[in-house]
């Protein structure tokens, strides 16, 4: 079913505007949603064959994207299972298509096999000169609070107030044009985009 | 000879045997734009959805073929029962009864009940121009672990068909078309006559507790005093048109009236509201016919949406407290949150949503369980 229609699935919001933009971006016709947080994937898979555009068998190719966190492979084992369990076709690897009626593809997000979007995000950054600064200021702040962990959702928000006056999420960074889709860091998932 | 009577003495003692509960699964074959629809789950109250020409009101036609009394011409109804059908009916309706009008199919309707029986009406095309049909009529007991079949002359076959209203199939219908006030009254003194004014007042007191009583009355012109209907009043459903029970000279006209707690004086109840009025309609059709299942084509048409969590929560009411099976058809999502909503608050979860979705040249049913259609409101979805 080439013609048919094309689906992205996201974990959350924010998630879900960084890939509208990015599909936008390549010039993809295809539908971006996000599905509630990982929490939900079972739920929400459980009741997407009763969309009209599932049960009137429109769709071409769905996509399950999701955040690696701790371990990108046990992440993609998750989806993998819950795609199965409902009744979905599921690839045999991370960012892979099976070629079922719908194709269904899964990318697990993260770096270095770990990690979210706002790692990715980041990451194509990470090369600009000012980037350091961040490193710099939450190093500071560790050396003079007693705080010592910072996560890259908190790094997304410096590296964002370094860059705008108002305060932008990862989201509508996105949508603002803040992330360089021609970053190497984007190759894989650009990639697999396509091939949906 | 006898195995014919032999037949029809087994299909006689299987109708008093018979009590009607549920439809619990329908099957429509070649049926209209059915080519074979499966609907494997109905509940108490079923509420269909779907795109246009997706055949939700066919659905409901299926069943008034199914389980209506052919005394009551509900049958011979049908053309207009739903929608409005323009010129030739044998050409117009008739004909596209039989999917893609083909001369050489049969067509079937068969229900299985929470019984464990089966139902079932076959009509056989016999001749195309004008469209006649031969009808059969098959029921399946697990006891018994078989089928009888009676096949006839149309003529033979409502013979036989006229057996069936021993098992209380009748449908109630409500289509689109406004009611008329006038024979809403007439026909509620059918409900007086049969002495359920009270149990109407109770349901209806559910959803306005300020009633007291209702009244079928005739105000006459001043100088008269006004009365209670008691004229002849026609069978409800028989196609009679409205009793002129005026006198020549007269205006009047009878009218429903309610008493209101706080009010001085009655007041129609056209003034209460049109969920008021559309479930008093509804609560003394039920009643007057005494019918197991209520076929509501677009449930929201002409009503305000604000008054859509009323109307359900009256017909929940009404399904249980007359153990009625509901089969409603809607476009509107508003009106499926809110049949949701209704059931939601009901000890049971009774509500089958249900879309009809056309897939290829065929109409497949998808169920749209509670859970579904709790994703589709949190992320928004369109499942209509």
């Amino acid at each position: 079913m080439s013609g048919g229609k094309k689906f992205v699935f996201c974990e959350g919001k924010g998630d879900e505007l960084v890939i509208r933009s990015l599909a936008k971006e390549m010039g993809l016709a295809v539908t971006v949603e996000q599905y509630g947080g990982k929490d939900n994937l079972a739920n929400f898979l459980q009741s997407l064959s009763k969309r009209p555009e599932f049960a009137q068998q429109q769709v071409a190719a769905m996509a399950i994207l999701r955040d690696a966190d701790e371990d990108s492979a046990a992440a993609f084992a998750s989806v993998r299972d819950i795609l199965r369990h409902n009744h979905f076709e599921a690839p045999d690897a991370n960012e892979n298509f099976k070629e079922s009626t719908p194709r269904v593809g899964v990318f697990i997000i993260g770096v270095g096999g770990k990690g979210m979007m706002e790692d990715l995000c980041l990451r194509s950054v990470a090369d600009r000169p000012e980037f350091a600064c961040v490193d710099e200021y939450f190093r500071c702040i560790a050396q003079h609070s007693a705080r010592k962990e910072f996560k890259s959702k908190a790094r997304v928000r410096v590296w964002m107030a370094s860059h705008a006056d108002w305060e932008y999420h990862l989201g509508k960074a996105a949508e603002e044009g803040y992330w360089p889709w021609e970053s190497p860091a984007f190759e894989a998932l650009k990639n697999f985009l396509r091939a949906l | 000879m006898l195995r014919p009577f032999l037949k029809l003495a087994s299909w006689l003692g299987f109708l008093k045997l018979k009590s009607f509960k549920m439809l619990k699964s329908l099957h429509i074959t070649n049926f209209r734009g059915f080519r074979d629809l499966k609907i494997d789950s109905l509940k108490r109250v079923n509420l269909l959805t779907g795109h246009n020409n997706t055949g939700k009101t066919g659905v409901l036609e299926a069943l008034v073929l199914l389980l209506s009394d052919p005394e009551s011409g509900q049958r011979q109804l049908l053309p207009n029962l739903f929608r409005p059908v323009g010129g030739d009916y044998n050409e117009n309706f008739w004909k596209w009864l039989i999917y893609n009008k083909s001369a050489a199919i049969n067509l079937q309707i068969k229900a299985s009940f929470d019984d464990r029986n089966d139902f079932a009406v076959i009509l056989h095309p016999k001749r195309h121009a004008p469209i006649d049909f031969d009808v059969s009529i098959f029921h399946a007991s697990e006891d018994v672990g078989g089928f009888d079949c009676f096949c006839g002359s149309f003529g033979e076959a409502q013979r036989i068909l006229g057996q069936v209203q021993r098992i209380n199939f009748k449908p109630a219908v409500f289509s689109t078309k406004p009611s008329d006030p006038v024979q809403d009254a007439i026909d509620f003194n059918r409900v007086i006559l049969i002495r359920r004014k009270k149990q109407v007042e109770k349901m209806l007191r559910q959803i306005e507790p300020r009633l007291l009583t209702i009244e079928a009355l005739q105000i006459r012109q001043p100088g008269q005093s006004s009365t209670t209907t008691t004229t002849t009043v026609p069978p409800v459903g028989s196609g009679v048109p409205a009793l002129q029970t005026s006198q020549p000279g007269q205006q009047s006209t009878p009218l429903i009236y309610a008493e209101i707690s706080g009010l001085s004086e009655m007041i129609p109840v056209t003034q209460l509201g049109q969920g008021f009025n559309r479930l008093l309609d509804i609560y003394s059709e039920i009643v007057a016919t005494d019918a197991k299942v209520l076929l509501i084509d677009e449930i929201e048409n002409g009503l305000h949406y604000s008054v859509l969590p009323l109307v359900w929560k009256g017909l929940f009411l009404a399904a249980q407290e007359f153990d009625v099976q509901i089969f409603a058809t809607t476009h509107s999502w508003e009106c499926i949150l809110k049949a949701d909503e209704a059931a939601r608050e009901r000890e049971n979860y009774e509500l089958e949503l249900i879309r009809l979705d056309r897939v290829n040249e065929d109409v497949k049913a998808t169920i749209i369980d509670q859970g579904a259609l709790a994703t589709a409101k949190e992320l928004k979805w369109e499942m209509r």
